[in-house]
């Protein structure tokens, strides 16, 4: 793993010398040293005489390092030893019938092509070919960099967006590293000798290399928030999984150099212009300050890649479980109530006038002490108002369930439930049980609305480390990590089907519970799932009906299809009636898991009823739920058209569509 | 929440970049589903991967409660679609089985996982 991230870094390293040194020879230095021909002819071979073998050692260090990268990624990927690897007869498949060794091949004959053309660049005797024989080296530099692109993450989701991000992320980054190299050999040579036309020139020369940096900063800024996005996502998983960490090393040193490159271009190089011919010793000073501060820039520079080695060879944050740091997460939901609203907002208000009037007391002489307190006095008074913003938050609450939501996790959580939560929390979760009498704190009601607005991670928690100065056990010790998921997803099945407000027959804005996914057995004797139908657009799943019953839904289908209703209909066996292809044979725990999202009467009634019909929306939301004698009538087909209408005007969102299983 | 989250990340990752890190492919789903249970035998499985995967290097190993090999020739990945990744199944009789899948994504990441699904007429 160590010898891969040094492989890479070193690759990213000579990648980028060799395309960023002859760029800002070619647009910083030569434009300004080439109108005095003399000085150039005087100054530029020893110039050169530094870089070019940098040059040479960057272009052939390159190729052995992508060398190095190839054959180790090469042995993860046969999944064997890397000696073993290299002796057998993965090496060729992987570089010929791979993106990964495609865009390593392609790397290699544009650097070679690249190192073959420094040659040219001391023979160029006219300022013309000189910038030719730069431009050549660039350009293949360049292409060959970005190939590397081409073997990333944009590869694999080709999204334009990444691509170019990436891209751009590189050809700044090399622009610029190749830059502080050239400049660290400038002031080195302005040094010593005080020619005021030369620190003159070596001025004009940063300057205009500053505003190229302005430039790649601002194409990092861009390019490096668009691969964020695509990569870490969400706060959580930057505060929380060793990627996101990663790249917080990588911003801080970042900003260090930032910080660096602003002092270098405000404050020192100024001097050079006017200090070159006012105060010899001052530009000689700015020269000696500025050499250092690049140096340190450049040793920043390489931890930069070194980190940027480790990222790529690890998983992005999107996909890890984020450990979250704090006890306490932001709860927007205290702003859904005007005078909370009202409440932030004067604290909004007050905080940003105290922060104003503490700068005004640092700007102006007058009154500074009264100002600054007055100024300290509101942010303290205020800043404890956002406290009601702040909910309280456990190392878990930003995990998602590795155990996809199915009617199968639900009856194994059902099938644990009995004799590890039911003593306290009763036998249908209505915190009831046995125990519960005699408890302080009593059990939650798990069949309570408020159950859905706690992360799957939070309630994950709960029963993994158990509830302080409450009767609520841990279960880490008893129950294994996928048994506690089951208990999630068998947990939050239960408050859809409460009896205040949960799915009803009639299909509004606001009410939809996650369906859970399931398999059943088509009539073909083939496998489906209800995920894979939804992608057709929204269902009727049809639980036991009777004959009666199929049969008018059978002879309502091409009506409910105009309007885009798919329909399933689920049994324990084969049934007639119905036409084959909305036929399905599933096993019993299907629609067991179904009733409870109904409101079993108990909650865990043993024989699902006859005839339970749901929408399921295309999301993954079941919106409504009918059964025989419930109102309005779903036995009138105009009445379920009208349900369907309203299914497609009140989406809900977001999408319950768990993201993955593993 | 979640809008405000993006916004933060958004202003945080405004001081820096993000490196070109590489991801890895997924098991989205799979048929039959894990931890299934289905009523009649398949005779193959498809694995939907959250990313295009290297034809040639991906493997599926099938395996019946006894540890008997159950999968038929070497799994074959979709070329209309790269994220599908198929493999033949010999006769299942009832029982459980174990599938072990090792692929390796366009971005050259390797992944590997396991799963099971029970056969039950």
């Amino acid at each position: 793993m160590t010898a891969l991230i040094l492989a890479r870094a070193l690759t990213f390293i000579c990648g980028a010398l060799l395309l960023g040194i002859p760029t800002v020879l070619a647009i910083a230095l030569l434009p300004p040293l080439e109108r005095q021909q003399r000085l150039a002819a005087e100054r530029l071979p020893p110039v050169l005489g530094r870089l070019l073998p940098i040059l040479w050692g960057a272009g052939l260090l390159g190729l052995v390092a992508g060398a190095a990268w190839f054959l180790l990624q090469a042995a993860s990927i046969s999944g064997r030893a890397v000696g073993e690897a290299a002796a057998s007869a993965i090496l060729l498949p992987v570089l010929g019938r791979t993106h990964f060794g495609h865009a390593m091949l392609a790397r290699l004959i544009l650097t070679i092509l690249a190192i073959a053309a420094i040659a040219f660049i001391p023979r160029a005797r006219t300022p013309r070919r000189r910038l030719v024989a730069l431009s050549t080296v660039a350009a293949l530099a360049a292409a060959g960099f970005l190939a590397l692109a081409g073997a990333g993450h944009a590869t694999a989701t080709p999204q334009a967006a990444h691509l170019v991000a990436d891209a751009a992320h590189l050809l700044a980054a090399g622009i610029w590293l190749g830059g502080l190299v050239v400049l660290a050999v400038l002031f080195a040579a302005g040094d010593g000798k005080a020619d005021p036309t030369w620190t003159a020139i070596i001025g004009e020369a940063t300057r205009r290399f500053s505003r190229l940096g302005l430039a790649c900063v601002a194409a990092l800024l861009a390019s490096g928030l668009v691969n964020g996005w695509f990569l870490v996502g969400t706060v959580p998983a930057l505060l929380g999984t060793a990627y996101g960490h990663l790249l917080l090393v990588k911003l801080a040193l970042f900003a260090a150099m930032l910080a660096l490159a602003a002092v270098n271009r405000w404050r020192l190089t100024p001097l050079l212009g006017t200090a070159a011919r006012a105060r010899r010793s001052g530009a000689r000073q700015a020269l000696r300050e500025l050499r250092r501060n690049t140096i340190a820039e450049l040793i920043l520079f390489c931890l930069v890649l070194l980190v940027v080695g480790a990222l790529g060879t690890i998983a992005p944050g999107l996909h890890e479980q984020p450990w979250w740091p704090f006890a306490y997460r932001y709860g927007g939901d205290a702003l859904e109530l005007p005078e909370l609203r009202r409440e932030i907002a004067v604290a909004v208000a007050a905080v940003i006038l105290g922060l104003a009037l503490c700068l005004a007391g640092a700007a102006w002489r007058r009154h500074r002490v009264p100002m600054i307190l007055v100024g300290l006095v509101l942010v303290g008074f205020y800043l404890p108002s956002f406290r009601i913003l702040l909910v309280t938050a456990y190392p878990t609450s930003f995990y998602r369930s590795p155990i996809a939501y199915t009617t199968e996790s639900i009856a194994r959580g059902a099938r644990l439930y009995p004799e590890n939560c039911a003593s306290c929390h009763g036998a249908a979760g209505r915190g009831d049980g046995a125990a519960a009498s005699g408890l302080k704190v009593p059990p939650a009601d798990l069949t309570a609305a408020h159950v859905l607005d706690h992360s799957e991670g939070d309630i994950f928690w709960w029963l993994s480390a158990g509830i302080p100065e409450s009767a609520m056990p841990g279960f880490a010790d008893r129950l294994s990590a996928d048994d506690r998921w089951d208990l999630v997803n068998w947990v939050r099945t239960l408050p859809a089907g409460r009896p205040d407000g949960g799915l009803t027959a009639t299909v509004d804005e606001t009410s939809g519970a996650p369906a859970p996914d399931f398999t059943f057995d088509t009539k073909e004797g083939t496998q489906d799932t209800l995920r894979n139908r939804l992608a057709n657009g929204p269902l009727l799943v049809v639980f036991q009906a009777p004959p009666a019953r199929l049969q008018q839904l059978a002879a309502a289908r091409p009506v409910l299809a105009r309007q885009g209703l798919g329909l399933l209909a689920l049994a324990g066996t084969a049934q007639s009636g119905l036409p084959d292809e909305v036929r399905g044979i599933a096993d019993r725990s299907v629609a067991a898991a179904y009733d409870l999202l109904a409101g079993a009467p108990d909650g865990l009634r043993g024989t699902p009823p006859a005839d339970l019909e749901f929408l399921i929306d295309r999301d993954g939301y079941a919106r409504a739920v009918w059964q025989p004698g419930a109102a309005p009538d779903w036995g009138d087909i105009g009445v379920l058209l009208g349900a369907i209408a309203r299914l497609a005007e009140h989406p809900l969102a977001p999408s319950a569509m768990p993201a993955h299983i593993h | 929440m979640q809008r405000l989250s993006s916004l933060a990340v958004a202003l945080v990752l405004l001081l820096g970049g993000a490196g070109a890190a590489l991801a890895h492919a997924h098991l989205a789903r799979a048929q039959p589903a894990a931890n299934s249970t289905v009523k009649t035998a398949p005779t193959a499985l498809t694995l939907w991967f959250s990313e295009a995967l290297e034809p040639g290097f991906c493997t599926v190993q099938v395996t019946d409660a006894s540890g008997g090999r159950v999968d038929g020739e070497a799994a074959t990945v979709d070329p209309a679609d790269p994220k599908i990744l198929r493999v033949a199944l010999k006769p299942l009789a009832a029982g459980s089985y174990q599938i072990a899948w090792r692929v390796v994504s366009v971005d050259s990441h390797t992944t590997n996982g396991t799963f099971a699904f029970r056969v039950a007429p």
